[in-house]
């Protein structure tokens, strides 16, 4: 019984955790993006899997996972900003559904993009740290424990950012009214187009993070973005410590389940989850009852 | 509307529709066998691009799911067609039952979740119906290789069949078909119903007052353009004799929606050309790009951004005030 709980559900209750903090680190991302601007970024994945192919490309060039990171990081950012600058900028004020439609077709064309640059098939990253670590007789790699930690900080960092500077309150305020808030003097435009960009390098640095667990393909986005969605509505859309919640909820759920049953069907699981949620309470698990 | 039509409003009407099918029934006569099948695409995909304007551009609850019903409709169609009877009619009814049944239940249960939430719960509610037949590879619907060797059905009419094995004959049953499709669903529009569905469009909250049921309203409509959606795939798979889960994808759902955004929503006829163009253009694209996903893209970027209310919106918007009134 006792080896049972160590060999088995141990490793993969930490394997949960660190799928719930890369899926919180798109969700977070996703959900202030909404919060703040009524978008809903369909292509938010796509910038994720942007993330692992710079990190692939740079890991290519100079093999050091350290200087992969902030590079990929800093070049998703830099997307999103062309992007918002580009195209988002036009739309706001429409209607949530144009954003869908608008991220639709960016998507799109990103996984056609990636596809005729990086090609089609699955790539890989080494793993930066091999070492592995004993807990109570279970062997665990380091690094999804590196992943965790660092998930940690960043998420803390958010949450600092959000509720204790200048900076922060100035987002709350653009969320909260952003015509009140353009006129006691806010760069309404300006605090949209940073936290975008901040939003996506997010999903960028979760996806560079992820690629020496998982597979770098053009089409790894969509995985990612579904799950992302779910969460974030099971968390209330625009609520941020819902979205974080829900990703662990269902980071542990998925991973839990895939101990009795197969994966492909825990996945499909999450879905019904989300169902289940929107029928009990249709503003989400997280949320207040009507906005 | 339709009662404020004098006389010879009426025969312009029918002069124009006669016309219309008349130059959509010699079409195929100056095509070539690659673009005949390009026509019967884009007409089948025209009624489910209509479909889904009934949702979307009436009632105006946005959905992100609707694939799931042009898919199940086309498994249904496959299903009857090599495994039970091979009857068109037969398949339509099944496909339609199914398409009923699933839109019943997904319309229910989504109904209560407004806007944006609305949206998401269906693209949930197709995943969830993507994922299932695409795992179910010990089944007779074959997994993700898709139900594969449908044969082409029969099309028994009351003194004669019509061999639907020849691209022509298909082309010629797809155009009735729509435009039956067409005036079903201008009927349902014009009706009594449909002015109660504008009205949940136009102020959800006022509705009530007036002694109708929102939920029911929105529901019954659900229902009405799954079973269209439901019909198109059937006779799409009837035509390219597979079923397969592309039909379920959202990417197909996402789709659906710019054709309707590219026509204009809420016109009816709008999604139809919007699926026509699209089919079309996709079709150029890819012929001469390898990458046709690229432009694809950048052309639903485009509709959104430039023309929110679609070709028929450029030309047609005093049309849609006097409908208002």
């Amino acid at each position: 019984m006792i080896d049972y709980l160590i060999y088995v559900i141990l490793p993969q209750v930490l394997h949960g955790l660190v799928w719930g903090t890369v899926i919180a680190f798109i969700a977070l991302g996703l959900t202030i993006i909404f919060g703040l601007m009524d978008i809903v970024n369909f292509a938010h994945g796509e910038y994720y899997m942007v993330g692992a192919f710079m990190g692939y490309t740079v890991m290519s060039v100079i093999p050091n996972f350290w200087i992969a990171v902030p590079v990929a990081v800093a070049s998703v950012a830099l997307l999103g900003l062309f992007t918002e600058f580009i195209l988002f900028r036009r739309l706001y004020g429409r209607e949530p559904i144009f954003h869908l439609l608008l991220t639709f077709g960016l998507g799109m064309m990103f996984r056609e993009a990636a596809q005729l640059i990086w090609g089609a098939e699955t790539k890989r990253i080494d793993v930066p740290v091999t070492a592995t670590v004993e807990m109570l007789g279970t062997v665990y790699p380091v690094y999804r424990l590196l992943i965790l930690g660092i998930g940690i900080c960043v998420i803390l960092l958010i949450w600092y950012v959000l509720k204790h500077t200048s900076a922060g309150a100035k987002i709350r305020a653009v969320a909260q009214d952003r015509t009140m808030a353009w006129a006691l003097g806010i760069k309404v435009p300006v605090i949209y187009t940073s936290v975008f960009m901040c939003g996506v390098a997010l999903a960028g640095f979760a996806g560079v993070l992820m690629s020496p667990i998982n597979f770098v393909y053009p089409t790894m986005g969509i995985d990612v973005i579904l799950r992302a969605f779910i969460v974030v509505v099971i968390g209330g859309l625009g609520n941020v410590m819902g979205a974080l919640l829900a990703s662990l909820m269902i980071g542990e759920i998925e991973a839990l389940a895939s101990i009795w049953i197969s994966p492909t069907i825990a996945e499909t699981l999450v879905f019904v989850i989300l169902i289940v949620t929107m029928i009990v309470r249709p503003a989400g698990l997280f949320g207040k009852a009507e906005r | 509307m339709a009662k404020l039509n004098s006389g010879s409003n009426l025969k312009k009407t029918f002069l124009v529709h006669a016309i219309i099918l008349a130059a959509l029934a010699v079409l195929p006569l100056f095509l070539n066998g690659y673009h005949q099948k390009l026509a019967v695409e884009a007409i089948i995909l025209s009624v489910f691009a209509m479909s889904l304007d009934l949702v979307m551009g009436y009632a105006g609850i946005a959905t992100f799911g609707h694939a799931a019903f042009f898919g199940i409709g086309g498994y249904a169609m496959g299903v009857m067609l090599k495994f039970l009877f091979p009857s068109l009619w037969l398949g339509l009814i099944l496909a339609g039952f199914c398409t009923a049944i699933l839109a019943f239940f997904i319309g229910f249960v989504s109904i209560r979740a407004k806007g944006i939430y609305f949206a998401i719960l269906t693209l949930a509610f197709a995943e969830v119906v993507y994922r299932i037949i695409f795992h179910s590879y010990n089944t007779p619907l074959g997994g993700s290789d898709g139900l594969v060797g449908v044969p082409t059905p029969v099309l028994h009419f009351w003194l004669f069949d019509v061999d639907l094995t020849k691209t022509i004959n298909f082309y010629w049953v797809a155009v009735v078909f729509a435009y039956l499709s067409y005036m079903t669903c201008k009927l349902i529009v014009g009706s009594p119903f449909g002015s109660i569905l504008s009205g949940i469009r136009e102020n959800e909250n006022r509705v009530p007052f007036l002694g109708f049921n929102v939920k029911w309203t929105k529901v019954t409509a659900f229902v009405l353009a799954g079973i269209f959606a439901g019909f198109s795939g059937a006779m799409f798979t009837a035509f390219k004799t597979y079923a397969d889960t592309e039909q379920l994808n959202f990417l197909l759902s996402g789709k659906v929606i710019v054709m309707g955004l590219i026509g204009g929503i809420g016109t009816l006829v709008g999604p139809m050309i919007g699926a026509v163009v699209i089919t079309i253009l996709e079709s150029i694209v890819s012929t001469y790009v390898r990458a046709h996903h690229l432009i694809t893209g950048a052309i639903f970027v485009m509709v959104v951004i430039f023309m929110p209310k679609g070709l028929l919106g450029l030309f047609a918007r005093k049309d849609r005030n006097n409908n208002g009134s």
